[in-house]
């Protein structure tokens, strides 16, 4: 369905990996000087890269938009309140987080064979549609769930049974965001991404030589469904509380919003669209509270139109190459 | 014919059909293909050659009939498997991947025949083996050139050859070549042909070639067939097809 | 069984639903088949609203939710303002007719200053959703988060009993409204002279053709959008007296619109009118049987479909 725009897709080199060490020592460090409200923006951003990776990996490799990051979010988060909140079985993250890992990769493989079957707007509205319609069904479960109220008092986390302070919770969040972030990168230097890539360019070309198109389409939302189910999970646990909103599918959108400010032209535009629509969301909802979904809605819009899906890596990469080319 | 005989067979197609409403592009048609046996295949436009090779490589389904490869069924097969077993088709039209480089095109179609689709965490650049191979085969069709251009920024002609090369890549049985020379200018069109005929030969292969020159037709092939209609209407060595009066109807009637 | 409530309206709205006593299965069916007509004809209208620009233009618009937002929120409060208890029919279909022209004009303005400039269908779907935010922004700062309602037109049109199920006049009036609508928009496109030029440039015509023989593009495209605008504001307009409009309607609008494509297919209004009843009864029937699959229900059906039929079951497989 798509006249697709030529969109170079950038590798991995030695620069990317300096990068990410550079960032990885910045987010280390960044706690011991600044207020704790702030380090838990922080700790919110970081959560949200693994996220923006998924919609990411779909949007540069594959050309699809995804808008149900919120459903595999959901479900980590639920999985946490219902563990370690409501029935009070565990708060072993070494427990919780395989937990949701494994829920999540069966049931985006399992959806991938229904909302995989046909890409472009179909597939961005099966997206909406599931994430709703698991937004319904918690809502509606009052019983289970506590229907719009959500589940609070989640019990803080503990690792290999030691109790996590915040500041503990932080710094495991930065290790398994930051050990996602480097593991999406090798996926996205690996073969498996190139011929994502090949599928995305052309189909019947790349079905004929030999590639499992729809396999590796669904492989491909599987694992971004994996990353979106694992930081559920610590998500739950930053903040003590699950609600349905987190099946709501403006908050998907949001994911999808981030990697487009973000840019899917560099490697690191989910970094930049995660931290980016976060602050903006925390400023704009200080200052204009109201005025909040017309900001940022019309934000998206403006940058979409102006400079599609480069966002802001990718104007600093053409201001960048512009200053050597002078 | 008869040197093929003592061949195995490769392919045979038993009264296969395709059609769209009125419009019946295949019509009922059976063929034998024998290991290594080259054939030319000739028809105005809309005789429905492209549909015929489509069904072949399981791009389309038929609405009847069967298709065996070394005698084993595989009607209900999906194209990238047939593709892995050996069925390789070019496409008529430009069919390559726009946005990446020449070198990266040889090197998907590699990776797909090793069967590597899903080694998440390896680097590509890290594939000797892979590297290599796509290394040869840039050579080997001549594409050394333009290694590192990407695809979008070349020309037609080099865009059917890296077509070519991505079939060589996957190590095919029977390459099924859809109008390797259309819209390329004459000179290219020779080199083009020589390489593709070339490698057929040197690899052994069995091949379909659709062709509109006939004089390309008549100096490349000892066995050709004309398509008409959704049906071959003449069959055989084309010195003696192209004498036949309903085929010269057919072809120069229409425009050919 | 001996006791039905039948409520097809969403969370926080006022209970408008009712009661039905029926001994038989061919009356509860019935009673089924009546209560899924506001159901039905929501879902004929926006699906068509997304439908045609799809299938006329070939673009992805995802706008039209927020234009039914709008219509269902100006309906209640232009009807609450000038007409309040008082009701009288023809003032209402007056009101309707505004809320669509206002409609067709939201749409043709969205279009023509932005939606225009989106290139690939990728960058329409995320550019139109965040518009989504904007709309429903807009509404949340003039009316508030608390759901706002008018159901004059549905209580003072009174009740009919119709093989033996009691049945609100308002919802054979907004079936026959949407109906009259739906088969004036197909005797446009397919007994018109410009209805031709419609079809020369949809999916099924052939565009380059089209602009050949004079067909201007560009008008074509701004009056599909109008029409996709109206019929969203009136699908709004009419559905409030019923479930009154509430923050966050867009999303249930959005994707049962969607759903209904995708069971029916691209370009098929026979396809839409019948998936409208396909899924209306469905959910109406789980709505009672099982609440909590109440939206379950239309992407379950869709799901089956697409992998049956991925080009639905009206539908034509269309390259572009
Ligand atoms: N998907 C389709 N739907 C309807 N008709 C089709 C379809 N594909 C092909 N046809 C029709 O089938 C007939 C044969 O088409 P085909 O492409 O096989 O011809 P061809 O011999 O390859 O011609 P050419 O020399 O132009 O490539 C044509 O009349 C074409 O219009
Ligand atoms: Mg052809």
């Amino acid at each position: 369905m798509n006249t697709a725009l030529s969109m170079t897709v950038p590798s991995v080199g030695r620069r990317t990996w300096i990068t990410t060490l550079i960032f990885t020592a910045i987010v280390v460090v960044l706690p011991f000087f600044i207020s704790g409200y702030q380090r838990t923006l922080l700790q919110k951003g970081l959560l949200w890269i693994p996220s923006v990776f998924g919609v990411y990996i779909l949007y540069s490799l594959l050309r699809q938009v995804h808008f149900g990051q919120s459903i595999f979010i959901g479900l980590g988060s639920y999985i946490t309140a219902f563990m370690a909140g409501k029935y009070s079985v565990t708060n072993e993250l070494m427990i919780l987080l395989p937990l949701a890992l494994v829920v999540s990769i069966v049931v985006a493989y399992v959806l991938g064979i229904f909302i995989m079957k046909r890409t472009g707007f179909y597939f961005a509205v099966m997206g909406i549609a599931v994430t709703m319609v698991f937004w319904s069904l918690v809502y509606k479960a009052r019983t289970i769930t506590g229907g719009s109220d959500g589940i609070s008092h989640i019990k803080n986390p503990s690792l290999f049974t030691v109790p996590l302070s915040d500041m503990g919770l932080y710094y495991f969040c930065l290790i398994v965001s930051v050990g996602i972030i480097v593991l999406m990168l090798r996926v996205l230097n690996s073969s498996f991404s190139l011929q994502l890539r090949a599928i995305a360019g052309d189909l019947e070309k790349a079905e004929s030589i030999g590639i499992p198109v729809k396999r590796m389409q669904r492989l491909a939302f599987t694992i971004a469904g994996a990353n979106a189910g694992i930081t559920g999970v610590l998500l739950a646990f930053s903040y003590n509380y699950v609600s349905p909103s987190v099946f709501e599918w403006g908050y998907g959108a949001n994911f999808v919003q981030s990697a487009i400010i973000g840019g899917v032209t560099s490697f690191a535009g989910p970094v930049v669209g995660a931290f980016g629509f976060i602050n903006l969301e925390f400023f704009i909802s200080t200052w204009f509270a109201n005025l909040w979904e017309i900001i940022i809605g019309l934000t998206i819009a403006i940058i979409v139109v102006t400079v599609g899906e480069k966002g802001v890596t990718g104007i600093v990469q053409t201001l960048f190459s512009k200053i050597r080319c002078k | 014919m008869s040197n093929n005989e003592q061949k195995p067979l490769l392919i045979t197609a038993d009264k296969l059909r395709k059609y769209y409403g009125e419009v019946k592009p295949v019509n009922d048609i059976s063929l034998e293909i024998a290991q290594g046996q080259v054939l030319t295949l000739v028809g105005a436009n809309g005789a429905g050659k492209t549909t015929l090779l489509n069904l072949l490589t399981g791009l389309i389904r038929p609405d009847r009939g069967e298709i065996r490869l070394l005698g084993e069924k595989i009607t209900g097969v999906p194209p990238d498997q047939r593709a892995k077993r050996g069925i390789v088709k070019t496409f008529q039209l430009e069919h390559v991947f726009d946005d990446m480089t020449v070198f990266d095109n040889v090197r998907t179609a590699c990776f797909s025949s090793a069967g590597k689709h899903y080694s998440l965490f390896k680097d590509i650049e890290d594939e000797n083996e892979i590297n290599e191979r796509t290394g040869a085969l840039i050579e080997l069709f001549d594409l050394t050139g333009v290694r590192d251009a990407f695809v979008r920024n070349l020309g037609h002609g080099y865009k059917k050859v890296i077509d070519i090369a991505m079939c060589f890549a996957m190590k095919p049985k029977i390459l099924l070549v859809d109008e390797p020379t259309s819209g390329v200018g004459e000179e290219e069109k020779y080199k083009i042909m020589d390489l593709l005929m070339n490698q057929i030969e040197a690899n052994n292969l069995a091949a379909i070639i659709v062709e509109h020159d006939l004089h390309l037709v008549k100096e490349l092939s000892k066995e050709t067939i004309v398509m008409c209609d959704g049906e071959f209407i003449a069959r055989g060595t084309p010195d003696h097809v192209f004498s036949q009066e309903k085929v010269i109807e057919i072809l120069v009637g229409k425009g050919f | 069984m001996a006791q039905t409530i039948i409520n097809v309206v969403p969370e926080g709205t006022p209970p408008v639903g009712h009661i039905f006593e029926s001994q038989q299965m061919l009356s509860t069916f019935l009673s089924y088949i009546f209560n899924a007509l506001p159901m039905v004809s929501y879902i004929i209208m926006l699906s068509f609203s997304l439908n045609f620009i799809l299938y006329i233009s070939g673009r992805v618009s995802l706008t039209f939710a927020g234009i039914y937002l709008v219509g269902a929120y100006v309906t209640v409060s232009v009807g609450t303002y000038f007409l309040g208890q008082n009701f009288s029919l023809l003032s209402f279909i007056a009101i309707l007719l505004a809320v669509g022209l206002l409609g067709a004009a939201i749409s043709i303005v969205v279009y023509a200053t932005f939606e225009r400039f989106l290139k690939t269908d990728v960058h329409r779907m995320i550019a139109t959703s965040s518009l989504l935010m904007v709309f429903s922004g807009i509404i949340k700062i003039q009316w508030g988060t608390t759901p706002v309602t008018y159901s004059a037109p549905f209580l003072k049109m009174g009740i009919s009993e119709v093989l033996g199920n009691i049945v609100p006049n308002y919802y054979f009036f907004m079936f026959g409204f949407s109906l009259i609508l739906m088969l004036a928009l197909a005797y446009f496109l397919f007994r018109t002279a410009w209805g031709l030029r419609f079809r020369a440039t949809s999916l099924d015509g052939d565009r380059t053709m089209a602009q050949v023989c004079g067909v201007n593009q560009n008008i074509v495209t701004a009056i599909t959008f109008a029409i996709s605008g109206m019929l969203a504001a009136i699908a709004g307009g009419l559905y409030a007296p019923i479930a009154g409009a509430s923050y966050g309607i867009e999303g249930n609008a959005l994707l049962l619109a969607a759903l209904t494509i995708i069971v029916g297919g691209v370009g098929s209004i026979g396809g839409a009118v019948l998936t409208a009843f396909i899924i209306g009864i469905a959910r109406v029937i789980t709505a009672v049987e099982m609440p909590l699959f109440e939206l379950a229900i239309p992407f379950i059906i869709a799901s089956a479909v697409l992998v049956v039929r991925p080009y639905g079951i009206w539908g034509k497989e269309f390259k572009h």
